[in-house]
């Protein structure tokens, strides 16, 4: 408490209430001669003269009363600094522990915190989606896969079997990663994606930003020709270009 | 707080500074100017406090916590500040007076003339 105290009095806005009050009680200090000297007789112009005289340099004597509160340079080297160079040395002398305990608290801290954003992205943070608390993943049970998890994606029928059946949902989707050619000989380049069935965008709850995403419609052979691009992609490669809907990809 | 050099130097006469501010408090509360005024009457003119002393001894008293402030008004309605002794203060008056006593009586001891020799 007391650390905290005096740690608070040196405080910037604190400082200069203090030197204000300082000066202000100089002030009052001076009035109240003036008016002894007025008291006695004196007028009004020579007792302030007078006393301005007898009472010497405001300023100094404000500068000087304020040296007494020491600076907050010379608290930290007494207090903080001195510490810290008795901890240093201490340490110096004993370098295995000091090395053990550096590289435990390194571990330590850093598996901590690796943990932590782990954490904080895959079970805390909500997903960037519209309603995050309502998404559900469905996966495919296979107790005699032996592939280590008995949860799988599932596939293709399985899932228009589900999307036809389940009435639990507002929208079901399925999507895959995939791997995608864009651009010519010239200037090819490989861009990781999603292959997704009609409503994926609709159950995410997101909406584009320019043109539209696909449908249940586009899900046949022949009206599948159809892309959706990241915005990152759509600045890097096509120069954020707003006509860029409807237009064919090379 | 290191010491720079000419504060040590100052030790004595500021010691003594301390010691009369404290002994002036002992009347009661006290703003600055009363002080001043204070220590002079008592002291019959002779010791004349500066402003420029006084209010850093006060602020060093402050800060060793033997003296307490409070704002307050004066007799003619002024906001002043109040200095206070603090029990912390009392103590130390104490112990100050214990050797102020000593100090003096060794000086006295030295102003007597030498009893002259047993013939």
């Amino acid at each position: 408490m007391i650390i905290l105290e005096r740690v608070c009095k040196w405080l910037p806005w604190r400082r200069a209430q203090r030197t204000d009050e300082l000066s202000n009680e100089l002030r009052t200090h001076l009035d109240m001669a003036i008016a002894d000297r007025v008291a006695r007789g004196e007028s009004p112009e020579s007792a302030s003269a007078n006393a301005r005289r007898g009472f010497g340099n405001v300023g100094l004597a404000t500068e000087l009363a304020r040296d007494q509160w020491g600076s907050v340079d010379a608290w930290i080297e007494t207090h903080v600094a001195r510490n810290l160079l008795h901890a240093a040395r201490r340490l110096r002398r004993a370098p295995v522990f000091t090395i053990t305990s550096v590289l435990t608290l390194t571990i330590g801290i850093g598996a901590c915190a690796l943990m932590m954003s782990v954490v904080s992205t895959i079970l805390l943070k909500r997903l960037p989606y519209g309603q995050p608390d309502r998404l559900e993943m469905i996966w495919g049970y296979y107790p005699d896969a032996n592939l280590g998890f008995r949860e799988q994606p599932t596939h293709g029928i399985v899932f228009s079997i589900i999307r036809d059946n389940i009435q639990a949902f507002q929208t079901i989707a399925a999507f895959r990663g995939a791997s995608y050619n864009l651009g010519d000989a010239t200037n090819p380049e490989r861009l990781d994606g999603v292959q997704a069935t009609g409503e994926f965008f609709q159950t995410l709850g997101v909406a584009p930003e320019i043109g539209r995403f696909f449908e249940r419609a586009n899900e046949t052979p022949g009206s599948d020709h159809v892309a959706i691009l990241s915005d990152a992609a759509w600045r890097r490669r096509f120069g954020a270009d707003p006509h860029i809907i409807g237009r064919g990809s090379p | 707080m290191p010491k720079r050099p000419v504060t040590s130097r100052l030790e004595l006469l500021q010691g003594t500074l301390d010691f009369i501010v404290l002994q002036a408090l002992r009347w009661g509360p006290c703003h600055g100017y009363g002080l001043v005024q204070l220590i002079r009457s008592h002291t019959g003119n002779v010791l004349q406090v500066e402003t420029g002393s006084l209010y850093p001894a006060l602020q060093r008293l402050l800060r060793q916590g033997a003296v307490s402030t409070e704002w307050g008004t004066s007799d003619n309605d002024r906001r002043v500040r109040m200095y206070r002794l603090t029990a912390n203060g009392r103590r130390r008056l104490a112990a100050e007076q214990s050797r102020w006593e000593k100090l003096s009586q060794a000086i006295a001891g030295l102003m007597i003339p030498p009893a002259p020799a047993d013939a």
